[in-house]
């Protein structure tokens, strides 16, 4: 039903995140840290599942480049990390992420479910 | 005249020659003996003199080691020894860079007779140091019986003791009399003789000094820290090498410019004052020159710890310490990080292939095993973030209050499944009427679930009791008390200690435990349970009769609670490593 | 000889320094104590009788029972006048 972006440089888990979205009945594009701001910015798709760590770009960096243009600044975007206590959660958040997830800990049901109640719960910019 | 009479008359003079003669000789020689009765006298009183003077010095030695006491002392005490006019002494004082001249006027003599004596005096002394010394400067006092300028007399005998310490004239002694010939080589033996032994004994007591000094400077010197010493007066007594090529001050360093190398970091002379005056030794971490340096200040008692001499200052460089502390704790974030991802997309694939909906019976169970097996090594992967935390200090506690016997009912619950697959009853007693707890809910679970899932694994029959109630000290409530007790295999005496260590797996509970876990969970329990601030301990009559484990939580304040919005954050201290 | 008006001269200025510094009495009656010295009483060695050698040593030992290194010092500096003279081994 939702156009779904995975920003995820770990390839297993990006494509098992995709599997389980597309089973739940989203369109899932994965893309890369470099290209990610551009094709957000222009699919604007209703859900972005982005990771923090990644090898050439921050994940902070995208959410605020994301976040602040006009185009993607409704765009739900959920955190990816390993580690809780990141500070980087926080900062997260306060740049406009939606929440976030612990990939350790959320079995990719969850993972769909959370994305089902983000896409609930926000009504997407209209166009 | 006839013969006889001449005779006669011979006898008689020769023997009264005679008896004069012998008269005279008698005479001789008893004022010979008076002499040396009298000298022998004169002796033992210059014996007993010299013993007292001796004794007395050597009793001011004991406080304080000083050639300017010598030479009071021994010029105080002449007595009824010698004859003299005056007796007076010069101390030439090294440290203030000063002459000090005094006289002691013991019969009434004119200003100018003081005067010559000091001229005299100041002569010798240019003479034993070979260099001119003259009247200007000189501190002069001058006591004893009044001056007379009518009088005329001169000094007309007069003799000298030099009191030398460690080859240094420290000082003389001048003993002058307007009578001549008052000074002879007997009478002031004694006084030389005093005057040799004590600057003998004080020269002695200086090379054992120095050579004390100088074994504990090479010790000072020899520290790895920094360290430097301060008298009473704030004036530096000792400062080793590393402290300073440490603060960059060159060879020697007065105390201010320390205080001013430290500047904007330490306020050393504050420090140093409450060392003083509070006597608690204090820590402080400062950062110098790109270098971390713990600094400890703590004041110095004398010998019977009654009063302090001075401040230590202690600088130790954890600069490399906090540095591979930094770097092992990235480290482990990094491993962890690294360790959660693989994992978790091993778990995550064996969910998306739908075990369930597996119609081989096989896949089904190996899809299961890999399955529980990723999730076994996700959790160690856990534990072992978590005793990182604990030892570097970062494990962060998030108490509330909260009602404990609600987390517990809730744990115990989420057992049963794996209770009844084994066959063991779990049973949940919560007291009537506990009070709220004041705890981190999650890692309280955490403690729980530890505890629950040992009970669990080393029991084959029987019955786990989970039990909460508040311990009542005195009439007041102090914490509540929670315990999990099994019927499982027991542990000996001997391994309880090591039970909550990193390394507390036993190897009874490794045989009897079919699933293997890290060992880790009673040494994170235990830091949660501690960091909450109770107590962590297990009860066990031996193998083969079940264990029971005990943990305190504090009773939450009422009044904290409607004080607080936010919880408190407790961080644990550093963890010994066990 | 000049070597003897050499230790004549040297010994009249150790007792002579010595009455300065210890007072003229008592360096007077030191220097009266070794055998074959006569000393007037202003310090000045008149004769010498016997070894001078021996002389020297004895008047500073007599010296350096009452000041010690002074006197051994008072006499080194003394010496460095007199090149004639051999230093004592002390």
């Amino acid at each position: 039903m939702a156009n779904i972006i995975i920003v995820e440089d770990d390839i297993n888990l990006a494509t098992i995140y995709k599997q389980k979205l597309t089973e739940g009945g989203h369109s899932v594009t994965v893309v890369s840290d470099s290209e990610a701001v551009k094709q957000i910015l222009a699919a604007k798709p209703n859900l972005v599942l982005l990771d923090i760590l990644m090898p050439n770009v921050s994940g902070l960096d995208i959410l605020r480049e994301v976040k602040a243009d006009p185009m993607g600044s409704a765009i739900p975007v959920i955190l990816l990390t390993n580690v809780a206590e990141d500070v980087s959660i926080a900062k997260g958040l306060q740049y406009g992420a939606y929440g976030y997830l612990l990939k350790s800990e959320t079995t990719p049901d969850q993972v769909l479910s959370r994305v089902n109640m983000a896409l609930e719960e926000t009504v997407p910019a209209a166009p | 005249m006839d013969f006889t009479t001449l005779s006669l008359g011979l006898v008689t003079i020769i023997g009264t020659l005679a008896g004069i003669a012998g008269y005279f000789l008698m005479r001789r020689k008893f004022e010979r003996e008076l002499e040396n009765g009298r000298a022998g006298q004169v002796e033992l009183a210059q014996k007993a003199y010299e013993t007292a003077v001796l004794k007395e010095i050597g009793d001011r030695i004991g406080y304080s080691l000083d050639g300017a006491k010598i030479v009071e002392i021994v010029s105080g005490s002449l007595g009824k020894l010698l004859p003299y006019s005056a007796v007076s002494y010069i101390i030439l004082d090294s440290k203030e860079n000063k002459v000090r001249f005094a006289c002691n006027v013991s019969e009434t003599v004119s200003a100018n007779f003081v005067r010559e004596v000091k001229t005299k005096m100041l002569a010798a002394v240019s003479e034993m140091n070979q260099e001119p010394l003259t009247d200007t400067g000189v501190d002069e006092a001058i006591s004893g019986a009044i001056l007379d300028d009518t009088l005329t007399d001169k000094v007309a005998s007069f003799f000298n003791l030099p009191v030398i310490i460690s080859g240094k004239l420290v000082g003389l002694i001048n003993v002058s009399s307007k009578l001549p010939g008052q000074y002879g080589e007997k009478n002031t033996e004694v006084l030389y003789r005093i005057a040799k032994q004590a600057s003998e004994a004080v020269s002695r007591l200086q090379e054992v000094l120095e050579n004390e000094k100088g074994k504990l400077a090479q010790a000072v010197d020899s520290l790895s820290d920094g360290l430097l010493m301060v008298d009473t007066k704030y004036q530096l007594a000792i400062i080793n090498h590393k402290l300073k090529s440490l603060l960059g001050v060159g060879d020697k360093p007065e105390i201010f410019d320390i205080v001013n190398a430290l500047s904007g970091q330490l306020d050393l002379r504050t420090k140093m004052e409450e060392a003083i005056s509070r006597g608690e030794a204090s820590v402080l971490e400062i950062n110098f020159k790109e270098k971390t340096l713990q600094v400890f200040a703590d004041r110095v008692m004398d010998r019977e710890n009654t009063k302090p001499i001075g401040v230590v200052v202690l600088f130790h460089d954890i600069t490399d310490a906090r540095a591979l502390e930094r770097l092992k704790s990235d480290f482990t974030s990094m491993m962890v990080h690294e360790l959660r991802a693989p994992l978790t997309s091993i778990k995550s694939s064996v969910e998306i292939l739908k075990p369930e909906g597996q119609k081989s019976e096989n896949t089904k169970k190996y899809l299961g095993i890999i399955d529980s097996t990723s999730q076994i090594m996700l959790e160690l992967v856990n534990d072992l973030l978590d005793v990182a935390k604990l030892e570097s200090g970062k494990f962060d506690i998030v108490a509330a209050s909260d009602d404990l016997g609600a987390v517990i009912k809730e744990r115990a619950e989420s057992f049963e499944p794996v209770a009844a697959a084994k066959s063991l009853k779990i049973t949940v007693d919560i007291e009537e009427g506990l009070p709220q707890g004041y705890f981190d809910k999650i890692r309280t679970k955490q403690v729980l679930n530890n505890l629950l899932s040992n009970a669990v694994k080393y029991s084959e029959s029987g019955a786990i009791t989970v039990s909460a109630k508040k311990e009542v000290v005195n009439g007041s409530a102090v914490d509540i008390l929670v315990s999990v007790a099994d019927t499982g295999i027991g542990i000996d005496a001997e391994d309880i200690p090591k039970l909550f260590s990193r390394f507390g797996q036993l190897a009874a509970g490794r045989k009897a435990g079919a699933t293997k876990s890290s060992g880790l969970g009673l040494f994170i329990a235990k830091g949660i349970v501690e960091g909450q601030g109770g107590k962590i301990w297990c009860q066990s009559q031996g193998a083969g009769s079940g264990s029971t484990f005990y943990f305190t939580v504090p009773i939450a304040k009422v009044e904290k609670r409607t004080a607080r919005e936010t919880p408190i954050v407790f961080s644990t201290k550093k963890v010994a490593q066990a | 000889m000049s070597d003897d008006s050499d230790y004549k001269n040297l010994l009249s200025d150790l007792i002579k320094k010595q009455m300065v510094m210890l007072g003229p009495s008592v360096a007077l009656a030191k220097a009266r104590k070794v055998t074959g010295l006569t000393v007037d009483d202003a310090g000045q060695v008149t004769a010498i009788s016997g070894d001078p050698q021996e002389a020297l040593k004895a008047l500073a030992g007599e010296y350096m029972a009452l000041s010690g290194q002074i006197a051994q010092m008072t006499l080194d500096s003394l010496l460095e006048k007199y090149p004639g003279i051999k230093k004592q081994n002390s």
